[in-house]
């Protein structure tokens, strides 16, 4: 097996004659690690292989203190208590004020397009457990076109750090906790570490620490797999060196109910899933939450989303329904590839 | 009754006095037309960045809270990947 890291860290494309790589992971044990958190798959690569120890416990620590203010999943979660404040303004911890301020902020910035008040329309549409219990089949729903209730209607003091939802507004932040928390252990390890950073959290990637003399490499795809498996669909390799990346996708996290294929990404003016005609949208931006922002957001806006982000001025990639690759505002063009099959979820 | 010389100081006298009372009020009201224009343009300004500016060209932002686009674009690589960005 190739190098997962050393390539990056050292400028060079030889294979490693010390990697150390994990044959079923494709993870170069001595500079990355990988494991399941938040509902996905968790993946810090480090520069310095003596500080991976210490980077995983820090991480770990971080995505549990993530998972416990944000989860929609858990009881006991902080974001959960909301559901039953009845609508009085309600104190929360710094981290979860700054989790809603980051999913407010990009339902501002997105008019709207991606808005944490999703929360009861995932669970209408099935998708009401961590996605590894959702059942992949099941009997037809009844779905009704309903738009969520709005981000307007949330209101959050970041100074006193009180939050008020009224009642009935379930809160869901699937579309930018992720991209918050990766950019908040990249910087926090990069910084403890002393080192070049990588965190992925379900392929919504942040760097932190010294960037790595020839950049960063990552691969990205349409569907979810592990580095070492041989991409499924249109995929590219891409240096980059800073900011944050991210991909949003139809592909993944889908399932049937009767005949009809649901995914996880709502329009907020219907309440079901996107129908659009990107299946899936990369992004590179400053931040791995403003990429995550835009890419979600391009997947609902649908056809206007090229010229939104050629607007905006962040390299992306969109995959079209049918497998085509269009590229915007910088992102390297790539050669056609074959669509990717459809399989059931 | 016919004008005289002793009159004609107290006309231009009274006629300065009016000529300065409309100078001042056209004064006061270019000012306050000027204030009116300032409130109506920080409030559009500020309409404007609720709005989300939109960024020109990468890496570039015109409002200070708009989706920060990144410091380069992207590069293709031919070395292995060290990280995988993909549908979740």
């Amino acid at each position: 097996m190739m190098p997962a890291f050393g390539a990056a860290a050292t400028g060079s494309t030889a294979p490693d004659s010390t990697d150390t790589s994990d044959a079923d992971t494709g993870v170069d044990t001595d500079t990355a690690a990988e494991w399941s958190a938040l509902g996905t798959t968790v993946r810090l690569v480090v520069t310095d292989p003596g500080r991976l120890a210490l980077g995983r416990a820090l991480l770990e620590a971080e995505l549990a203190a993530i998972d416990a203010a944000c989860s929609r999943f858990r009881a006991d979660s902080e974001l959960r208590s909301l559901d039953n404040s009845g609508g009085r303004p309600t104190p929360v911890s710094p981290l979860l004020a700054e989790a809603l301020a980051v999913a407010l902020r990009a339902a501002r910035l997105t008019a709207g397009l991606v808005d944490p008040t999703v929360g009861e329309a995932m669970s209408t549409i099935g998708y009401d457990r961590d996605f590894a219990l959702v059942a992949g089949h099941g009997p037809a729903l009844t779905l009704r076109v309903r738009p969520v209730p709005g981000w307007r209607r949330v209101s959050l003091d970041p100074a006193r750090r009180v939050v008020t939802v009224p009642p009935g507004v379930r809160l869901d932040l699937g579309a930018t906790a992720k991209a918050f928390a990766a950019d908040r252990a990249a910087d926090r390890l990069g910084a403890a570490l002393g080192c070049g950073v990588l965190v992925s959290l379900g392929g919504d990637i942040a760097f932190g620490g010294p960037t790595p003399a020839r950049g960063w490499v990552i691969r990205v795809q349409d569907t979810p797999s592990r580095l070492s498996d041989p991409p499924r669909g249109p995929a590219v390799t891409v240096r980059l060196r800073g900011g944050g990346l991210a991909t949003s996708s139809t592909s993944a996290r889908r399932w049937t109910r009767g005949d009809v294929m649901l995914h996880h990404l709502v329009d907020p003016l219907t309440g079901l899933p996107a129908a659009s005609p990107w299946r899936t949208a990369t992004v590179h931006a400053a931040t791995c939450v403003d990429a995550n922002t835009a890419s979600t957001a391009a997947i609902v806006r649908g056809a206007g989303a090229e010229l939104w982000l050629a607007d905006l001025g962040l390299p992306a990639r969109l995959v079209t329904v049918d497998g085509a690759v269009r590229t915007v505002a910088g992102w390297p063009t790539e050669p056609a590839t074959p669509p990717l099959p459809e399989e059931d979820p | 009754m016919a004008d005289s010389h002793r009159d004609r100081p107290m006309r231009w006298a009274a006629r300065r006095e009016d000529g300065l009372r409309r100078l001042s009020a056209l004064t006061v009201g270019v000012a306050l037309a000027s204030a009116v224009a300032t409130g109506v343009l920080v409030v559009a300004a500020q309409h404007a960045s609720d709005k989300g500016g939109a960024s020109t060209g990468s890496g570039a932002s015109s409002s200070q809270d708009g989706l920060r686009g990144p410091s380069g674009a992207p590069v293709p690589a031919q070395e292995p990947p060290v990280g995988l960005s993909s549908g979740s």
